[in-house]
């Protein structure tokens, strides 16, 4: 029997998505749990503050934004590359989708740091 | 005949095909609203204040059901993904249907749950 052996990359890609969505799995919980069961509402920038000075919350919340960034925009990756599309169409879905989760991460990254460096 | 998402929906009409649907739906919703989130959360650069503001503006019944959908789309997503993974790396294939009511009992334990925690209008007297 011949069997269909998928790429290096394909495969990298499937165990990413699910490795990011083992760590959304529980990132996703927290995040919810902690800002809209857990901290009396309305949320302000004092509380945010408040969480974001311990260094453990500051890796947790980087870690959630890398990670629901890469699981999104790889997602949306699947979407677009099931719908078979030319080569030079999938490369440049691939290098949009890249340079958009980068840019987004930095985004993320900048507006992170305020409610750092004010504690 | 011209094969679309739509008439693949309709040609293999059975509750995996929704579930994948929904998935990928919830999927590029979700994705979309972690731009809207960091935009949100990015009026922080004017200071103090104007993060405030921008969390205020959400502050209302309309941004309250808006975040009950998207914890819903959240629930749904995650039960659904689990589903998924334990299909794919530990040959639940043949369980998968039985699986998929188990991804809607606990979406909906977590619909019950939040309704008022979200919408806390609900419980106010008009």
């Amino acid at each position: 029997m011949r069997l269909y052996r998928p790429s290096f990359a394909h495969v990298f890609g499937w165990f990413m998505q699910r490795i990011s969505a083992l760590f959304l799995v529980i990132g996703m919980v927290v995040h919810f749990w902690v800002l809209h069961y857990f901290i009396e509402k309305p949320l302000t920038f004092e509380k945010v503050v408040e969480r974001l000075s311990s260094p453990g919350w500051i890796l947790f919340d980087s870690l959630l934004l890398i990670a629901v960034v890469y699981h999104g925009l790889n997602g949306v990756w699947n979407v677009l590359t099931d719908y078979n599309p030319s080569p030079k169409l999938k490369k440049f879905y691939g290098w949009g989708l890249f340079l958009i989760g980068v840019a987004t991460v930095i985004w993320g990254f900048i507006t992170l740091i305020p409610f750092t460096v004010t504690a | 005949m011209k094969l679309n998402s739509l008439t693949e929906l309709k040609l293999n009409w059975n509750w995996g095909m929704v579930s994948f649907a929904l998935h990928r739906i919830t999927g590029i919703a979700l994705t979309i609203y972690v731009f809207l989130h960091i935009w949100t959360l990015s009026a922080v650069k004017d200071g103090e204040a104007a993060f405030n503001h921008s969390l205020d503006k959400w502050d209302n019944l309309v941004g309250h059901i808006f975040e009950y959908l998207l914890l819903l789309a959240v629930a749904y997503h995650l039960f659904n993904g689990i589903r998924v993974t334990f299909v794919d790396v530990m040959r639940f294939t043949k369980q998968q249907k039985r699986m998929l009511v188990w991804v809607i009992v606990f979406t909906v334990i977590v619909a019950v749950i939040s309704l008022t925690i979200f919408i806390p209008e609900i419980t106010k007297p008009v």
